[in-house]
């Protein structure tokens, strides 16, 4: 979305944004803020940090990413990686405010799904009229068997028309879990209503920038690829690794 | 004062072979070596982002520290004149290259005096060109000159034995005309550039049709009706304008 937006911009007339001599630490923060709202004047800055990267500020938007140049020259938008490490700086700050967003989220907004004593913690953004959202629940005890709780967290795309209604009949059902389970494998939820926290939850997972379901996130925020987070076993060797290397941080 | 400042660029990106290879394009070369260990950039240069050099990989731009340490995969904006750095190199170098293809080896349907002239990669066989070409007479009335590039995709089968046969027809803009409102253009065979020209278009990095390019190399992209079209074209001109008048 940040993107279109921006790829428009080199259509629009040129700004007439003013550039002030380099001076102190608070002047340079106006300095870049003055030069992303220049480019995009309606979208609600969250921070403004120094990035790694020496003479670059990282502007965060909507759970997105950008860096500008210290003197407000420059935008840059994508990925930005580490070469020696081999990772990316961008993807790692987006898992860090995902993770923030998430601890942010009550348990008592989300449908867990657990074993005894899990090893691993997973929050899965779900759409009852998503295929793969029900293909990914009918093996839910195969992900509880190996040691994988699942928190759910409801999020209606609005391509299904009338997702968010059966959203809430779950939710308002008097077992909210057999509710959902049974809805997963097609029954239709009813209409029952309630106070229910699905606009919430909604809100939340298009503000960390999901726009999609089934989204897996592990516990550090990290996206779990789609394709592994299908598969039960090799989840787990995912999500081992993932542990591993939060450890040896 | 602007206008020396983008000229320099646009000379750095052109005399890139007779700057000596100093330690920072050592660092750039070495780590871009490391990260596409099988692909060779088209173009690397030093970037107007301060810092950094930007590089040309299979068509993509790619930005990366003087160090080596840190590289951009994505879209740097120079937000004072809301231009795309990497697009702007991409653009340059694709003029080159669109330069190369000599208008004998394109179909060119141009009214009197053209404001503009754009050029088509098509393909006989893709719905999206045939819509476009039937407007054909609405974009020349606009004022757009339209230098087609016969560019057919792989996915159409029999699609290049259909571009060769309206080459090497009598009448070439009338047969691809007729070929475009559904004629089969039949099989006359005879020396023609449709290989050719596929290979350059893949080589620029086309990956579909109708691609739409300006006279500036600028990726205009797909299908627009010519209204939009027209537009657009103004817009780009206007921006080059105020950019110049800096």
């Amino acid at each position: 979305m940040l993107r279109k937006a921006l790829s428009a911009i080199a259509l629009v007339a040129i700004g007439t944004l003013s550039m002030s001599g380099v001076a102190t630490a608070a002047d340079t923060e106006k300095t870049v803020r003055d030069a992303f709202s220049s480019l995009l004047p309606n979208a609600k800055i969250d921070r403004v940090t120094k990035s790694e990267v020496p003479g670059f500020y990282e502007v965060i938007v909507g759970g997105q990413v950008v860096y500008v140049s210290a003197d407000g020259k420059y935008l840059l938008q994508g990925n930005l990686y580490d070469v020696p490490a081999k990772k990316s700086l961008t993807e790692a700050r987006l898992a860090g405010i995902r993770a923030d967003a998430l601890r942010s989220l009550p348990a008592d907004k989300m449908m867990s799904f657990k074993p005894e004593n899990p090893k691993h913690t997973v929050t899965v953004f779900t759409d009852i009229d998503c295929p793969y959202c029900r293909q990914f629940h009918k093996q839910i005890a195969a992900y509880n068997a190996a040691g994988i709780a699942v928190n759910y967290v409801l999020f209606p795309l609005d391509i299904h028309p009338g997702a968010d209604k059966k959203a809430e009949a779950v939710w308002c059902a008097a077992d909210r879990k057999a509710a959902y389970t049974a809805a997963m494998n097609g029954q239709d939820p009813g209409k029952a209503t309630c106070s229910n926290p699905v606009s919430e939850t909604k809100a939340l997972s298009i503000a960390i920038g999901i726009d999609s379901t089934p989204t897996m996130l592990a516990a550090d925020g990290t996206h779990v690829n789609g394709n592994i987070a299908m598969n039960p076993a090799q989840l787990v060797g995912e999500l081992d690794r993932l542990a591993a290397k939060a450890k040896a941080k | 004062m602007f206008k020396r400042f983008l000229g320099a660029a646009f000379l750095a990106a052109f005399s890139v072979h007779a700057f000596a290879a100093d330690d920072s394009d050592k660092a750039v070369n070495e780590a871009l070596q490391k990260i596409f260990p099988s692909t060779k950039p088209t173009q690397v240069v030093r970037s107007v982002l301060p810092g950094f050099h930007q590089a040309i990989i299979a068509s993509q731009v790619f930005f990366i520290s003087d160090d080596g340490k840190y590289l951009i995969r994505g879209n740097v904006y120079d937000t004072l004149n809301r231009q795309d750095i990497g697009e702007k190199q991409l653009a340059a170098v694709r003029k080159t290259e669109l330069d190369k293809i000599p208008l004998s080896k394109q179909l060119v349907f141009a009214p009197p005096n053209p404001k503009y002239t754009v050029t088509v990669f098509t393909d006989v066989d893709c719905p999206y060109c045939r819509e476009f070409h039937k407007k054909i007479a609405d974009y020349n009335k606009l004022g757009i000159a339209v230098n087609y590039v016969l560019y057919p995709l792989p996915m159409h089968k029999g699609a290049d034995k259909k571009a060769a046969a309206l080459w090497c027809a009598g009448d070439r803009n009338t047969a691809y005309t007729d070929a475009m409102n559904g004629k089969d253009p039949g099989e006359k065979t005879c020396a023609n550039p449709v290989a050719e020209l596929t290979e350059f278009g893949k080589n620029m990095g086309v990956d579909g049709t109708p691609a739409i390019f300006s006279a500036n190399g600028e990726h205009i992209g797909g299908y627009m009706p010519p209204d939009q079209l027209i537009q657009r074209l103004d817009q780009m001109a206007q921006h080059s304008r105020e950019l110049t008048a800096k």
